[in-house]
């Protein structure tokens, strides 16, 4: 009996020291914060937040460029026989060649529209279908035009709405020889997009109608150019052929033809998905090719599911994968060696922001505690104890948008200040340990639980006790309309990144109706000055009065952008990212040079 | 023999209507709102609400139940609220994966950890009964999800002969096999040698011992179909477990089968794709559980006579 004992004991100790040994150590020249307690992180990172200082901690990464628009050179330097050897490993037994890639999720449907897993599906539709119009570079004040050509403004029409016209290329078909027609983008937007799946555009937009046969006519709702860009020509509005969907048994779900510049050959449920360079690439016979998710570098694509990250990363050091995005900062201690791996860093489009309950009824109703919380939390120090890495965020919309204005870097974002905390609850009445705040965080990304961790060590310090309520995917989308559930949101916002006002004026700050927002407002003034801000557009004084209403009233408080890690094999020579995701056809390889 | 089968089959209807209603009560009163979720973080609550209607959610319960109960009845279990695909379809498809992954474990779970237990029951207190107890241990102390990764640690990254995720060829389902055995032979060689030590204490094994009858045949002829009659019982309940719990080694190898389809639909408040899954498991669970009562009239003469006398 005691010999079994002594064997289980063994045991018990084998499995922790196995555990320990998977990786979950830090990589070299990092400091790790740790999740819980907000003390030992600020230490650390020396307090303060807001401003590039001389002093710069190595974690706040202001030398990264977005992952919007990403491309990094990757080359990795390889013998002559090396890279044939690597050709020819990415080379099937046809002759084409091939570089496979994890996907966190199936899909579930490649049908243009309806729901599924929405970041694989950011990944896959497209590379199977093209939108009106597009970005793919940093700073373009209009969208490129893609299978869209031209538009233009009509007029406000008797309804109250405002009618757009948009002409399309004449020379566009998809990969199954359809030619596409404005009755195909009419088709595919407007009767299945908005009609059988209730796209978002239908809030925006209230009639499609053709024109003639290469131009459509679109009714907004919203006046502005903005609008129609964001919401129609470079949304993701994809297009299809009428024909091709009603020959599909199924929708497109799982048989999608669109005119993007792959097409998929294989689907096995779960597992995995093999796409095939599109061999009647309109663009490449009309010699129109506008933007670089239109490449086709590689022949064949693999996808494969991989659902947990580590068998993720361990597929990748393995060999099983090619490259890898988000990859978590723990795991990067695998990939140190430069002769197999490249790391590329990117800053996530996506901004951890805290969105307060400003409801009359509610907690922190007064404005003076919500800026006393914001004052409260050291930035800096919750990069350094939630992601390792990343940057300080100034403004609740995105730093890529054009309009953006750095200034706001240079002004006071609530910068790290218990003291003035302490005398801002005190104005308000609160005394210490009085308040209670209810902190609810959807628990993916993961790290926004440690984000919540560490705020409720910051508020403990100020008097504020902190209760937390992590929830799933499913209990966030319906706990945050409820304005009795929490507090305080934490939540991962992207959305547009090429425009500000978007982001001021989104359903998260909104009251419009019965819906209010997650910040649960009851404001005429503010409502008025966000729908006079989406009429003019970025680059008004209006949008610029948005972020400082945000600021001035703590609605919402960005709190920082993660770095994304992209770990590439030396197959890859040149990595690019649109949005954050991967664009396989658009990265450079070996067989490239 | 047959009417025994053909009342246990019977047994099985108002065993799944009464699952049927309590996994569709269990998800109709779970928080969380498939409507909401599919049309994402910008939907407003009329549009959310206009999908719900839709989707018939916004009818009472008893409306929804016995929809849900008529629709099943005819093999109907809807579509996904996400795909679209019907979920039918769906599991006809990923169910082979979880079947044969399970059939594969219990296969060789029966065969080591078995002759383990008896042979550890007829080596009591020597070396080879302390080896064997020793390893049993090592299986039944370590998760399935840590063994998983050990293995794929060791066979995939290390010495690159297995595949660390996903199907194709058989290799791939060398080290879930493998992950899902090693636990299971732990504690089937544990149940087997318990039992096997309880028969040969009988009386009727010394009878047969002092009758001169070899050891051989008093183990494998006279002992072991007494003994096999718990560890089949534990093999049912093992099967089932291995099905319940696919979804971790399935998560682990990526391996596209009904477990890690369940988990997703959960996840989602996919609730056509939850309900018909947790039928399949159903109608499977009992179908095995059938087998396994069925197996004992091999084994046990006096069983068989009962089942053939059974009214």
């Amino acid at each position: 009996m005691r010999k079994m004992k002594f064997l289980s004991l063994g045991l018990s100790a084998l499995m922790a020291i196995t555990m320990i040994g998977c990786g979950e150590s830090a990589p070299a020249g990092t400091t790790t914060g740790g999740g819980g307690g907000g003390t030992a992180a600020a230490t650390e990172s020396g307090g303060g937040s807001g401003g590039e200082t001389a002093n710069t901690p190595d974690y706040i990464r202001n030398d990264l460029g977005p992952s919007s628009f990403f491309i990094q050179d990757t080359k990795i330097e390889l013998s002559d026989a090396e890279k044939q050897k690597i050709i020819a490993d990415h080379t099937d037994a046809n002759g084409k060649t091939f570089v496979t890639i994890a996907l966190v999720d199936d899909p579930g449907s490649l049908c243009a529209y309806g729901s599924g897993a929405s970041k694989v599906r950011s990944v896959l539709l497209p590379i199977v279908y093209q939108p009106l119009f597009a970005r793919d570079k940093l700073g373009m004040k209009e969208p490129a035009p893609v299978i869209g050509e031209s538009w233009e403004y009509v007029g406000e029409n008797p309804n109250g709405g405002f009618d757009w016209t948009v002409k399309i290329k004449e020379n566009v078909y998809d990969s199954a020889g359809n030619h596409i027609t404005a009755e195909d983008v009419v088709f595919s937007i407007w009767e299945i997009g908005v009609g059988k799946y209730n796209a978002q555009l239908g809030s925006w937009c209230t009639n499609m109608e053709v024109v003639d046969e290469y131009t459509f006519k679109a009714t907004m709702t919203v006046d502005g150019f903005m609008t129609l860009d964001v919401r129609l020509l470079s949304g993701n509005n994809y297009v299809f052929s009428k024909a091709a969907y009603e020959a599909s048994p199924d929708g497109m779900i799982t048989s999608p033809v669109g005119t993007g510049p792959y097409v998929l050959t294989k689907w096995e449920t779960g597992s995995t998905l093999t796409f095939e360079k599109n061999e009647n690439a309109w663009w490449v016979a009309a010699n129109d090719m506008t933007i670089s998710r239109e490449m086709q570098n590689v022949d064949k694509i693999n996808f494969k599911v991989i659902k947990d990250s580590a068998q993720r990363t361990i597929a990748l050091e393995a060999g099983e994968i090619d490259y890898l995005t988000s990859v978590e900062e723990t795991d990067l201690v695998q990939f140190q060696d430069p002769a197999k791996f490249t790391i590329a860093d990117s800053l996530a489009s996506q901004r951890d922001t805290l969105y307060f309950n400003a409801s009359e009824k509610g907690n922190i109703s007064d404005v003076r505690v919500r800026q006393a919380i914001c004052y409260a939390i050291d930035n800096e120090a919750i990069i350094l104890g939630a992601v390792n890495s990343g940057v300080l965020c100034y403004t609740v919309g995105p730093t890529t948008a054009s309009a953006y204005n750095k200034k706001w870097e240079t002004e006071d974002y609530y910068n790290y200040n218990p003291d003035k905390a302490r005398e801002l609850l005190k104005e308000a009445g609160i005394k210490d340990g009085e308040l209670t705040v209810v902190i609810m965080t959807e628990n993916a990304p993961a790290y926004n639980t440690r984000v919540a961790e560490i705020i409720q060590g910051y508020l403990e310090e100020v008097g504020v006790k902190a209760e937390l309520k992590p929830v799933d995917g499913a209990l966030f989308s319906e706990y945050k309309y409820d304005p009795t559930s929490s507090d305080i949101i934490i939540a991962t916002t992207g959305g547009n990144a090429d425009y500000l006002a978007p982001s001021y004026c989104s359903n998260d700050y909104r009251t419009k109706g019965e819906t209010t927002g997650l910040t649960h407002l009851d404001n005429p003034e503010w409502t008025d000055l966000q729908e006079r801000a989406m009429v003019a557009g970025d680059g008004s004084q209006l949008v610029e009065d948005c972020h400082y209403y945000i600021k001035d009233n703590v609605y919402g408080y960005a709190l920082f952008s993660a770095t994304l890690h992209t770990v590439v094999t030396p197959v890859i020579t040149e990595v690019r990212l649109l949005t954050g995701f991967e664009v396989p056809g658009a990265n450079k390889y070996l067989w490239n040079e | 023999m047959g009417r025994y089968i053909r009342n246990r089959l019977l047994w099985m209807i108002p065993v799944l209507i009464g699952v049927a209603v309590m996994i569709f009560s269990i998800m109709y009163f779970v928080p969380g709102d498939p409507a909401a979720i599919i049309l994402g973080k910008e939907a407003e609550e009329w549009e959310i609400l206009a999908l719900r209607q839709e989707m018939g959610l916004e009818d009472p319960f008893l409306v929804q139940l016995g929809r849900f109960l008529w629709n099943a009845l005819h093999l109907n279990f809807g579509e996904s609220y996400f795909t679209g695909i019907p979920v039918i379809q769906e599991i006809a498809m990923r169910m082979p994966r979880t079947t044969l992954l399970g059939f594969l474990s219990m296969f060789f779970t029966m065969l080591v950890g078995v002759p383990l237990g008896i042979y550890a029951a007829t080596h009591r207190g020597q070396l080879g009964d302390s080896a064997v107890m020793a390893l049993a241990l090592f299986g039944v102390s370590f998760p399935a999800f840590w063994m998983a990764l050990m293995l794929v640690l060791v066979f995939s990254l290390r010495l690159h002969w297995l595949p660390a995720t996903g199907i194709g060829s058989w290799k791939h389902y060398v080290l879930p096999v493998l992950a899902s055995t090693i636990s299971g032979v732990g504690t089937q060689a544990r149940l087997a040698r318990s039992s096997m030590l309880e028969v040969i204490r009988s009386d009727y094994i010394t009878t047969a011992r002092s009758k001169g009858l070899k050891e051989r045949e008093v183990i494998y002829k006279h002992a072991l179909p007494n003994a096999l009659l718990p560890i089949l019982t534990s093999a049912g309940a093992r099967l089932a477990h291995i099905f319940g719990g696919s979804t971790v080694i399935e998560t682990v190898f990526s391996i596209p089968g009904i477990g890690t389809y369940m988990i997703n639909a959960v996840n989602n408040r996919d609730y056509p794709i939850v309900r018909a899954s947790v039928l399949v498991l159903a109608i499977l669970f009992s179908l095995v559980m059938l087998l396994v009562d069925l197996a004992y009239a091999f084994v046990d003469p006096r069983i068989k006579a009962r089942y053939a006398g059974a009214k």
